[in-house]
C-alpha cells in the first residue's frame, strides 16, 4: 500500500525512485501492522474474526511444486520478515522463492478463507498441499504482475486436521529482490489474513470499498475542476493560463484514472505501462508549471524548456530504465540506485516544492494578488512534498524504520486509515478550485471596469471628434469616422476662419484600444488650442507636444489648408497623400510625429478648382484586407472619386483591418 | 487573423566581400512583433555593421509594425555604426515605408541580390 503512495509521493516530487510503480497499490488501502508471529505455529485458534498471518514467514529460494506439502520438513528454512528486502536476508539473485506458514486452528473449522493483498509477481497458493488460486507465469522471470486484493477459499476437505499449512510458490523475476524498499511477493505493504469465509468477504469487500469511494472522490474532483477550466479555456481564449491547466488537469486524471484501474482490476507491469504511468506524470507536472508561469507573469526562458526536458523525457527515462531492472543486478542495492533516485528526486522537487515558494516571492516583489492566492493551493500540494521528502531522507539514512516510514504517511485520525496524500490530492484540488473561482470572479470584476472606462473614453471620443467638425461656411466637408474597435486610434479636425480659409486634418495613432484613445485625447486637445493655420507649422508643434512619447506609438497626419479661391497647400507627416480627383498629389516621405524634435515638413501648394474634391483617408482604406489580399494604392485612384461614405463603405465591405477615417473636402 | 512573426538570423556576403547579417521576417509585424523584431536585432549585439531586413515572408505590416522597423531604425541611426537595407517588400509597402520617411534612413531594395550588390 504504501508504495502506492510512496508512487504518488513520487509524481508530486516527479520522484521517480527505484521500484517507484509497485508503489501504485498503496494509494488506499490500509496500513498493516505485521505481527511477529512464529511461522512454525501461527495461532488461529479464533476464528471467529479474520486472523492477520503476521510478518514473519518460513522462506526458501528456487521451486519445487512438493514443497506445497504440508508434510515437508521445512525446519531448516529460514524465517524472513516481510519489511525487509529477500536481498537483505541473504537471498541474492531470487527468481522463485516458496512461503510457507503452519496454522494452528480448531479441528471443527469449516468455510475458512484467505485474503491477500498487494501482491506483485507469480503467485499459486496452497492450503495443505491443495492449490487454492494463483496468477501469473510460473516459468523464470514470472509475471509483473500487481494484485490489490484477492481471496481464496479453503476447501473443508483439506481442513480437519487442525494443522494447516499455507504455501505460496512465487516468482518474482528480478524487479524484487533487489530493490531499497521491500517489494515482493509478499513485503511490507501486503496482508494476509485467515478467517471464516464471510468475514474474509466483508473485509475484501471494505478494502474494495475504501479504495475505490476514496480514489474515485478524487478523480471526480479532479474531473469537477478540469470542467471549470474547460469552461475557462473556451470562455477566455486569450489567457493560455487556463489551456495550460487544462493539459495537467488531464495528465492528472489520465493518473488518477491508471490508479483506480489498477486497485480495481490489478495491472501487469509492462514497458507500455510505465511509459503510460511516467507519460500522464510529465503532462501534469509539466503542465501545472506552465500555468503557474503563466499566471506568474514570468518569461518562458531556455530554462524552462531545458527544465521541461529533463521532468518531461531524462527523468521517466531513468526511472523506467532504473525501473525496469536494465541496470544490473543487485545494483540498485548499491549507490547507484541511491545515486539515480536522488536525481530524479532533484529533478522534481523544484516542480512541486519551489513552486510555492516561486509564487510567494512574485506576490512581494511584484504585489501580485494573483500570485498570492495560487501560493495556498501550491503550499498544500508541497506540504505533502515536503513531509514525504523528509521521511524519505529520514529512511534513506535509517533513521527510521520502513514500518514508521509506513505508518507516517497516514493519517492517524480514522481507523479507516486514511493517507496523508489523499488528504492532500482532495485539499489541492479544492484549492485550486477556489482559486479559479475567486480569480475569475475578479478578473470579471476588473474587465466590468475596464469596459466601463472605455465606453466613457469613447464617449468622450466621439465628443471631441464631433467638436472637430464643426459648420464649414464655403465648403462641402464630409467627414466618416469608422473605428475598428470600440475607441480607435484616428483622428481628424475641420477648422474653418473667418478668414474664409479652412484647414483640415487627418491623422493616425498606431495600436487601438485605450492607449490609443488617450494619445487621439492628447492631439485633438493640442489641436484646438493650436493658433497657427500654417500646416507645416501645425505639424511641427504636434512634433513637439508628442516628442518623447514613442513608447505609445507613433502618430501620422496629413495637415491640408484651403483658401475661399481654392488655393491650397498641405504638410504631411508620414501620412497617406492626399487625392483630387483620383489622383494622388504627393509629398516627400517624412517620418511620423514625435520621433525627431528638429522635423521639418514639407510644404505642397496647389489649386482646387470648383466641383473637384479633395480626399484624405487613413490607411484603414488601403489596409483594408480581405483573404490576405489588401485593398492597396491602386484601388484609391478610383475610390477617391466617390463620395466620402461610399470610400468608407467600400474598404468595409472589402475587409476593416484597422480604423477606417474619410474626409472629403470641395468648394460649395 | 494575424499570423506570428518568425525571424530567422543568417549571414550573408556582399559583393563588394563584406558579411551582411540578415534579418529574414515572416507572418505578420504588428504591435505583437515588437520582442520578436527588436530581440532579433538585438540579439546581433552590434557586432553587424552592416544589416539587411528580409521583408520577402512577411504578409502583412501595420502601423504599429512599422513603428517597430522605425525604433529599430532610429536605435541604428543614434549608434552610428550600421548600415541598414530593406529588400523583399511589396509594392504596396516599399509605397508605405517611402511615405513615413524611412527610405531616409534604410536603403529599399528590390530583392536580395540587389540588397548585397548595394553593400
Amino acid at each position: 500500500m504504501t508504495h502506492a503512495r510512496r508512487q504518488y509521493r513520487q509524481r508530486a516530487l516527479a520522484v521517480l525512485l527505484a521500484l517507484g510503480i509497485a508503489g501504485l497499490t498503496a494509494h488506499a488501502q490500509h496500513t498493516v501492522e505485521h505481527l511477529a508471529l512464529n511461522p512454525h505455529n501461527v495461532d488461529g485458534m479464533s476464528l471467529g474474526a479474520p486472523v492477520s498471518l503476521g510478518a514473519r514467514w518460513l522462506a526458501h529460494q528456487g521451486d519445487n511444486p512438493a514443497w506445497a506439502e504440508p508434510g515437508l520438513d521445512d525446519s531448516h528454512w529460514q524465517v524472513v520478515k516481510l519489511e525487509v528486502p529477500l536481498a537483505r536476508q541473504g537471498m541474492k539473485g531470487v527468481d522463485a522463492v516458496w512461503y510457507r506458514l503452519h496454522v494452528r486452528i480448531p479441528p471443527n473449522a469449516r468455510h475458512l478463507s484467505l485474503m491477500l493483498t498487494r501482491t506483485e509477481g507469480s503467485l499459486e497458493i496452497y492450503a495443505n498441499g491443495a492449490l487454492i488460486g494463483g496468477w501469473g507465469s510460473q516459468a523464470p522471470g514470472g509475471s509483473r504482475l500487481l494484485i490489490i486484493s484477492w481471496t481464496g477459499a479453503i476447501p473443508d476437505l483439506v481442513l480437519g486436521s487442525g494443522d494447516l499449512t499455507i504455501a505460496i510458490r512465487a516468482r518474482i523475476g528480478n524487479i524484487t529482490h533487489g530493490g531499497d524498499i521491500p517489494v515482493g511477493p509478499l513485503g511490507v505493504e501486503s496482508e494476509e489474513l485467515l478467517g471464516p469465509s464471510p468475514a474474509i468477504r466483508n473485509a475484501a469487500a471494505l478494502l474494495g470499498f475504501r479504495n475505490f469511494t476514496s480514489n474515485w472522490t478524487n478523480l471526480t474532483l479532479v474531473l469537477i475542476v478540469l470542467l471549470i477550466t474547460a469552461a475557462l479555456a473556451l470562455t477566455v481564449r486569450n489567457e493560455p493560463e487556463y489551456q495550460a491547466l487544462l493539459v495537467a488537469l488531464a495528465g492528472q486524471i489520465g493518473y488518477q484514472a491508471l490508479i483506480l484501474w489498477t486497485l480495481i482490476f490489478g495491472t501487469h507491469i509492462t514497458l507500455g505501462y510505465g511509459l503510460l504511468y511516467y507519460g500522464v506524470s510529465a503532462v501534469w507536472i509539466i503542465g501545472l508549471i506552465e500555468f503557474v508561469r503563466l499566471i506568474l507573469g514570468i518569461r518562458r526562458s531556455r530554462a524552462f524548456i531545458i527544465y521541461y526536458a529533463l521532468l518531461g523525457v531524462v527523468s521517466p527515462l531513468v526511472g523506467i530504465c532504473t525501473y525496469l531492472y536494465w541496470l544490473p543486478q543487485h545494483a540498485l542495492n548499491g549507490p547507484l540506485s541511491v545515486a539515480a533516485s536522488l536525481f530524479t528526486q532533484l529533478i522534481g522537487v523544484p516542480a512541486t516544492a519551489g513552486l510555492p515558494l516561486l509564487a510567494l516571492w512574485v506576490a512581494w516583489r511584484k504585489r501580485n494578488r494573483d500570485a498570492l492566492l495560487l501560493s495556498v493551493p501550491l503550499l498544500i500540494n508541497a506540504s505533502w512534498v515536503y513531509y514525504s521528502f523528509g521521511l524519505y531522507l529520514l529512511r534513506l539514512f535509517h533513521v527510521i524504520t520502513e514500518g514508521a516510514f509506513v505508518s507516517a504517511e497516514y493519517t492517524p485520525v480514522t481507523s479507516f486509515n486514511i493517507a496523508w496524500v489523499e488528504v492532500v490530492s482532495f485539499a489541492f484540488s479544492v484549492a485550486l478550485l477556489v482559486f479559479l473561482v475567486i480569480r475569475t470572479i475578479r478578473l470579471a470584476r476588473e474587465k466590468a471596469r475596464a469596459a466601463s472606462e472605455m465606453q466613457a473614453v469613447k464617449t468622450l471620443q466621439v465628443l471631441l471628434l464631433a467638436r472637430s467638425q464643426q459648420a464649414t461656411p464655403g465648403y462641402a466637408v464630409e467627414t466618416v469616422y469608422r473605428p475598428a474597435s470600440e475607441v480607435g486610434g484616428d483622428f481628424f479636425l475641420v477648422s474653418p476662419h473667418s478668414d474664409g480659409s479652412i484647414v483640415a486634418i487627418v491623422g493616425d495613432v498606431s495600436g487601438k484600444g485605450l492607449l490609443a484613445a488617450m494619445r487621439v485625447s492628447l492631439i485633438l486637445g493640442a489641436l484646438n488650442r493650436e493658433s497657427s493655420r500654417i500646416p507645416a507649422e501645425v505639424l511641427s508643434r504636434l512634433n513637439q507636444v508628442l516628442l518623447g512619447q514613442s513608447d505609445m506609438g507613433f502618430t501620422t497626419a496629413c495637415c491640408v489648408r484651403v483658401e475661399a479661391n481654392g488655393e491650397y497647400s498641405f504638410s504631411n507627416a508620414g501620412h497617406l497623400n492626399p487625392y483630387i480627383d483620383g489622383q494622388e498629389i504627393e509629398a516627400p516621405g517624412v517620418l511620423p510625429l514625435g520621433l525627431k524634435p528638429d522635423q521639418a515638413y514639407t510644404t505642397v501648394t496647389g489649386h482646387l478648382n470648383p466641383g473637384q474634391r479633395m480626399v484624405l483617408l487613413s490607411d484603414g482604406v488601403p489596409e483594408a484586407r480581405s483573404k490576405r489580399q489588401l485593398l492597396g494604392f491602386d484601388k484609391l485612384l478610383e475610390l477617391t472619386r466617390l463620395d466620402a461614405s461610399e470610400i468608407a463603405d467600400a474598404a468595409q465591405n472589402f475587409g476593416q483591418e484597422d480604423d477606417i477615417t474619410v474626409l472629403a473636402l470641395a468648394l460649395a | 487573423m494575424q499570423t506570428a512573426t518568425r525571424v530567422t538570423v543568417r549571414t550573408a556576403t556582399a559583393a563588394s566581400g563584406n558579411t551582411v547579417a540578415v534579418l529574414a521576417f515572416g507572418g505578420d509585424i504588428s504591435s505583437a512583433s515588437k520582442d520578436t523584431v527588436l530581440g532579433a536585432y538585438h540579439g546581433l549585439n552590434g557586432a553587424a555593421s552592416h544589416v539587411l531586413l528580409d521583408f520577402t515572408g512577411v504578409d502583412y505590416i501595420n502601423s504599429s509594425g512599422i513603428a517597430i522597423v522605425i525604433q529599430m531604425l532610429l536605435e541604428a541611426g543614434k549608434a552610428g555604426t550600421q548600415t541598414i537595407g530593406i529588400f523583399g517588400l511589396t509594392p504596396h509597402f516599399q509605397k508605405v515605408f517611402t511615405m513615413v520617411g524611412i527610405n531616409k534612413y534604410a536603403a529599399l531594395h528590390k530583392d536580395e541580390a540587389a540588397a548585397l550588390a548595394a553593400v
